[in-house]
């Protein structure tokens, strides 16, 4: 029998851990992985020039990259329930750091690209492993707390990637990217030898290689189309086919996991309304946040015509913002539910978004960084606490597939938000651009025109972000005022 | 000023919405916050495109000029595009390098004969109305923005202006 030290959680196998090491351990070691999603974009005219290929190739080192990772998540569910959530993790990090020593070796583009998907492979894994792990080491009622930290990383990591990678190409080169992560990765490897445990159960589950192969042309085929439609367009063949395939395969994969009775992804989650309900706001959520970080830079840079390192900056406050908030939300969400904070930050987030309506030519940056913090500062108060509350709702058993599920949902619904807002974008302002011909006769009208066109462009890919907020708010109106493991109820008129 | 309003409202809002006992004061608080958080980005949205608080105010400027090269090349058009676009090229007296005018969409320029050599040029910009009105919008605000500039030139009629090959 282990010594019964009751100050200490237990692990698995009835060991006693230190909580706060191990959680220290994956926090460090998820963000430094994750902030890699985003911290190449910065750097895309470096690449560009250096390996001397376009735009169009070099972007794929960030949407390869998100492609993997939906990919690796309706997986990592099996894997969590089937592999030491310790080794697991270890494995994670280990595959993340040969796909940093190899990016950072990389003589060309082709292994430049395999090396991003070998570090995505990774994220794939250590994202909604973590993800996991937080909200299964803590009791129900300090969950809320644990999920808050976790969205440091979810939050804040992906939205600094842009500024430091911005920091780092200004200051040193593009290898230095990867170098600065491999000493993180490699001390969060070794530490994780001693502060991880095993935390879930394991069983031997035998895994369904359809379902994988099923969901990994369903979700891979889903995401290609979306990423592509933003220089294709969405009656681009390409686009449609591998939109129509994805969704094909999608349907079987989930034909098949309901019908299974140890599905590779127990979508029979989505039975449980509180969850369901949960899972689609939060994906919301991240329609309305991710479309948005990727055309208000832009706008930033082309309306603005301010450099790429300075929309990073713009965008940091409110980055910052999410950071500091997460875990005071999660804290505030243990004391009184995931109701009145989804509802404040759904309205805070749709006034905030009302005013990007109104972006011109001459919009001072500091109101954009004030309302764009705002806008954070809303959406903090739904992601994680609602999340949280979706997970509260399941059994134990079930977390780590309501987490994947959730995942899964999440990174398909932050695609196609970015998709159809950048392609509401591009679309709206091709219709409104001046012909040609005026380039040539009267070259001051056409820049004057062009600018208006973009302008317009923009806003009504704002009027459509609106769109998701304000349906984000009346679902959150739905949010049940208590969550089941609150001690001290309180009435809510509201 | 609005700004800082608008972060302070947030504050009380979200605090009110999320802290708040039920009662009539959470409601008129969240309400009262509400109010002023949607009405400062309104009154924001306002000011920065339809100029809201703002007036027009033109001010002008008149220089003496002197040939840019020459009598027979006093003044220089730089057509742009295939013509129908221009800036013009002149110099101020005293001044080492020849000016010319802004390139912009809402520049005008004429040039007239008469007496003296000399280059008037109107400029609008849109000015805070009042001091209030400042105080409100100031921060965070640029330099004020040309609403049109208008430059007419005067020249003897011994000078003559020359027109440059389109440059683009």
């Amino acid at each position: 029998m282990p010594t019964n030290n009751s100050t200490l959680p237990l692990d698995a196998n009835g060991q006693p851990y230190h909580r706060t090491w191990l959680v220290l351990t994956l926090l460090v070691g998820t963000f430094s992985t994750f902030i890699t999603q985003t911290l190449l974009t910065t750097a895309f005219p470096t690449l560009m020039n250096y390996f001397n290929i376009s735009a169009n190739a070099v972007q794929w080192l960030t949407t390869g990259f998100m492609l993997i990772m939906g990919i690796m998540i309706p997986v990592s569910a099996w894997m969590l329930t089937r592999i030491n959530s310790k080794y697991l993790y270890l494995a994670a990090m280990i595959i993340f750091g040969l796909g940093t020593i190899l990016a950072y070796l990389s003589v060309n583009f082709q292994m430049l690209l395999i090396a991003r998907m070998i570090q995505a492979m990774g994220v794939g894994i250590s994202a909604p492993v973590f993800q996991t792990i937080m909200s299964s080491v803590y009791p129900p009622e300090k969950r809320g707390s644990a999920m808050g930290t976790a969205g440091i990383v979810i939050g804040l990591a992906p939205a600094i990637g842009p500024t430091l990678s911005g920091w780092i190409i200004d200051n040193y080169n593009w290898r230095a990217l990867f170098l600065f992560i491999m000493p993180i990765n490699l001390a969060v490897i070794i530490i994780s030898f001693f502060t991880l445990r095993k935390v879930l159960p394991t069983s031997k589950q035998p895994i369904d290689w359809w379902s994988v192969l099923i969901s990994t042309i369903g979700f891979g085929s889903m995401l290609y189309g979306f990423s592509s439609v933003g220089e294709s367009g969405w009656g681009d063949p390409v686009v449609i086919t591998t939109l129509i395939i994805g969704i094909i395969f999608i349907g079987l994969f989930v034909y098949r996991q309901l019908h299974m009775e140890q599905p590779l992804l127990e979508l029979r989650v989505f039975k449980i309304p509180a969850f369901t309900l949960s899972a689609i706001l939060t994906a919301l959520a991240y329609m309305a946040m991710m479309g948005v970080e990727m055309i208000l830079p832009m706008y930033i840079q082309t309306v603005l015509g301010r450099s790429a390192m300075d929309s990073g900056l713009i965008l940091l406050p409110g980055a910052i913002m999410m950071g500091i908030m997460s875990p005071i939300t999660g804290r505030i969400f243990d004391h009184i539910g995931a109701r009145r904070l989804a509802m404040t930050g759904m309205l805070l987030l749709t006034t905030g978004t009302a005013f990007f309506l109104s972006i011109s030519a001459t919009t001072p940056i500091l109101w954009i960084i004030v309302v764009y913090a705002i806008r954070m500062f809303g959406l903090t108060m739904v992601t994680m606490p609602v999340t949280t509350t979706g997970i509260n709702a399941l059994p134990f058993n079930l977390i780590s597939h309501g987490t994947a599920a959730n995942n899964t949902l999440r990174q398909v619904a932050a695609s196609m938000g970015t998709a159809v807002l950048i392609s509401v974008y591009s679309n709206v302002s091709k219709w409104n651009l001046p012909s040609q011909h005026l380039l040539t006769s009267a070259p001051l009208k056409y820049k004057s025109a062009t600018i208006n066109a973009t302008l317009t462009g923009y806003h009504m890919a704002f009027i459509v972000s609106l769109i998701f907020c304000a349906f984000g708010f009346l679902l959150s109106c739905l949010l049940k005022a208590h969550h089941s493991t609150e001690v001290e109820r309180e009435d809510d008129a509201a | 000023m609005i700004i800082l309003l608008l972060i302070l409202a947030t504050f009380v809002f979200a605090g009110a919405m999320i802290f708040g006992h039920a009662s009539l004061t959470r409601n008129v608080t969240v309400a009262i916050s509400f109010v002023i958080i949607a009405g400062s980005l309104i009154g924001l949205a306002g000011n920065d495109t339809a100029h809201w608080g703002m007036h027009q105010v033109t001010t002008t400027t008149i220089e003496d000029l002197v040939p840019v090269r020459s009598q027979r090349a006093a003044l220089l058009n730089q057509p742009l595009g295939t013509g129908s676009e221009k800036t013009v090229i002149y110099r101020v007296a005293n001044a080492a390098k020849p000016s010319h005018t802004v390139a912009d969409a809402t520049t005008t320029t004429k040039i007239t004969t008469g007496t003296a050599a000399q280059v008037q040029i109107a400029t609008t910009r849109w000015e805070y109305r009042n001091h209030v009105v400042k105080t409100l919008f100031r921060l965070g605000a640029g330099k004020a923005t040309v609403v049109n500039r208008h430059y007419i030139f005067t020249i003897p009629t011994s000078w003559t202006t020359v027109t440059l090959k389109a440059k683009n």
